[in-house]
């Protein structure tokens, strides 16, 4: 596969800490049939919204621009999870790529729901159903 | 914000002291933080200012109490995002007030003085 050189190696996980040192976001990135994987594990919140957006920015404006985010192992998000989820979703789009969530349950997938953004962006059940569907 | 965190920490732990359970644990914590990133954000532009939070147990459910000393807001009043527009029309702001309304049983607000009082209330009923 050709393109853009990654600033993070292949699989290397990125771990977001709280002030009191709890981790509570895990990052993790693979490369999947052309498609980036990034593995998003822990809470979405407020606090650790902003490492996220950093640390998939890489991802998001570099690389192929095929992402699926997997949220199977996601307990939480906030607005400001939303918000820079949809950050990330318009940035692909104008990059002309694609991006889709994968692995939506319990609390998140309602938040998704509530907000429109189950409908709004293409959602799967897992990571496999997206990379071959999308 | 990690302060809001803190906060939101500290009203989960007394919400799980008074019997509330893991998952609606998690809506409670999550309309915590919405409301306590929109004081932050928008309740005191160019200054600081204070937030004050009290957990009442009644029959049946919890309340939280949020009171602060900004610009006057009435949560309730304001109208919803469209949820339905595409992905090109979508604003990143609007969705904390809704998240707010969907998590918990009843949201209430009054203006008392020069001060915000937003109450939240989730039943501990088994969901």
């Amino acid at each position: 596969m050709t393109g853009p050189s990654r600033d993070n190696a292949p699989g290397a996980w990125t771990k977001s800490r709280t002030a009191s040192g709890e981790t509570v976001l895990e990052l993790s990135e693979r490369d999947e049939q052309g498609w980036s994987v990034v593995t998003v594990k822990g809470r979405l919140d407020s606090a650790t919204v902003k490492r996220f957006s950093e640390q998939c920015a890489p991802w998001i404006e570099g690389g192929p621009p095929n992402v699926v985010l997997d949220l199977s192992a996601l307990e939480y998000v906030s607005s400001a999870g939303l918000s820079s989820i949809l950050s990330a979703a318009k940035k692909l789009q104008a990059r002309s790529g694609r991006f889709a969530i994968a692995g939506l349950r319990g609390l998140v997938k309602e938040v998704f729901a509530i907000s429109g953004f189950e409908t709004v962006l293409a959602t799967f059940p897992d990571v496999e159903t997206a990379i071959k569907t999308s | 914000m990690e302060e809001v965190q803190r906060v939101v920490a500290f009203v989960a732990d007394l919400a799980a002291g008074a019997g509330l359970g893991a998952e609606k644990g998690k809506r409670l914590e999550l309309a915590i933080e919405e409301w306590i990133v929109n004081v932050c954000k928008y309740s005191y532009p160019g200054a600081g200012g204070t937030v004050e939070v009290a957990l009442h147990k009644g029959r049946g459910n919890l309340q939280v109490d949020i009171a602060d000393e900004g610009l006057p807001f009435d949560l309730t009043a304001t109208a919803e995002p469209d949820v339905a527009a595409p992905l090109a029309e979508r604003q990143p702001g609007g969705l904390g007030l809704l998240v707010i309304r969907r998590m918990m049983d009843e949201v209430g607000y009054v203006r008392d003085g020069r001060r915000n009082i937003v109450t939240l209330t989730i039943s501990t009923a088994q969901s």
